[in-house]
């Protein structure tokens, strides 16, 4: 290792709860009145793995809060959110199938399908609200496009793959 | 928008937390989206230059954000051309995701 290099960094991050009590009683209240049909949400992460970032691929510094995360939208609302564990360092032909690039993944889908609304990386910030959005507008089927942007989606044939890149400011 | 076409994925990620996904799509300021990991665009559009920069990126040939108009429709009721009358001047086709959208090589 060069002179002065650091080794693995210590991601000082969500020593506190995640996310305070006031709003998980909030997100309840919410769900109870927005949410219609059910969700299933699919969580690919790497238990076990500490908040130490290591190599590319074996370390997941984020993956025990995004756990902590999806546990939190289910027990919103146990009655219409169901959700799935996915080890992806032990199932690889899931992530080839399911077209994970990297943990932690959270997919949102109607049913128990895969989820092609998806959030890579732990969601919070202003990316949380967006969160809460795509589970209620699954949730009602409600995509919010005019009918103009439908008809003229129809012309995609083939599988299209959109990345957005965000950040939690 | 992948509510609306069963053929669409959508990944929100979280550009800090993978450097080499955002390295690789030289990606600089946020929202930047990259369509099928060819094509991209940074910032928020208007929905309709949204889903045309998409359907463009996609390599839709020739992309039109309405459906066909049918015979005789363009003489009853004809769009407003921006400064007449409209208060949100809708683009016309092609305009705002030209130059804004960045066709760039992997």
């Amino acid at each position: 290792m060069p002179a002065g290099r650091r080794g693995p960094r210590l991601v000082l991050t969500f020593y506190m709860a995640l996310i305070p009590e006031p709003v998980r009683q909030q997100l309840k209240d919410r769900f109870d009145t927005v949410l219609t049909g059910p969700v299933h949400l699919t969580l690919y992460t790497r238990p076990g793995s500490s908040r130490l970032i290591l190599p590319a691929g074996l370390g997941c510094p984020t993956c025990e809060d995004a756990r902590q995360m999806a546990e939190l939208l289910r027990d919103a609302a146990p009655d219409k959110i169901t959700l799935e564990v996915v080890d992806v360092s032990r199932d690889a032909a899931r992530v080839e199938i399911d077209q994970i690039d990297d943990a932690p993944t959270i997919a949102i889908a109607a049913e128990s399908d895969t989820g092609r609304i998806r959030f890579q990386g732990l969601p919070t910030g202003t990316e949380f609200p967006a969160l809460i959005d795509a589970v209620e507008r699954v949730s009602r089927a409600e995509h919010g496009l005019s009918p103009e942007s439908v008809v003229a989606l129809d012309q995609l044939t083939e599988p299209t793959e959109l990345l957005v890149f965000a950040t939690p400011t | 928008m992948a509510l609306a076409s069963s053929q669409i994925r959508a990944v929100c990620v979280e550009a800090n937390e993978f450097p080499q996904l955002s390295n690789q799509f030289r990606v600089r300021g946020v929202p930047h989206t990259v369509i099928n990991r060819k094509a991209s665009f940074v910032g928020a559009l208007p929905e309709q230059d949204f889903v045309m920069a998409v359907l463009e990126g996609a390599g839709v040939e020739s992309p039109h954000p309405d459906p066909p108009p049918q015979a005789g429709e363009g003489e009853t009721t004809p769009r407003p051309l921006a400064g007449e009358g409209e208060a949100t001047p809708r683009p016309q086709t092609g305009e705002g995701v030209e130059g804004e959208i960045n066709y760039s090589a992997r």
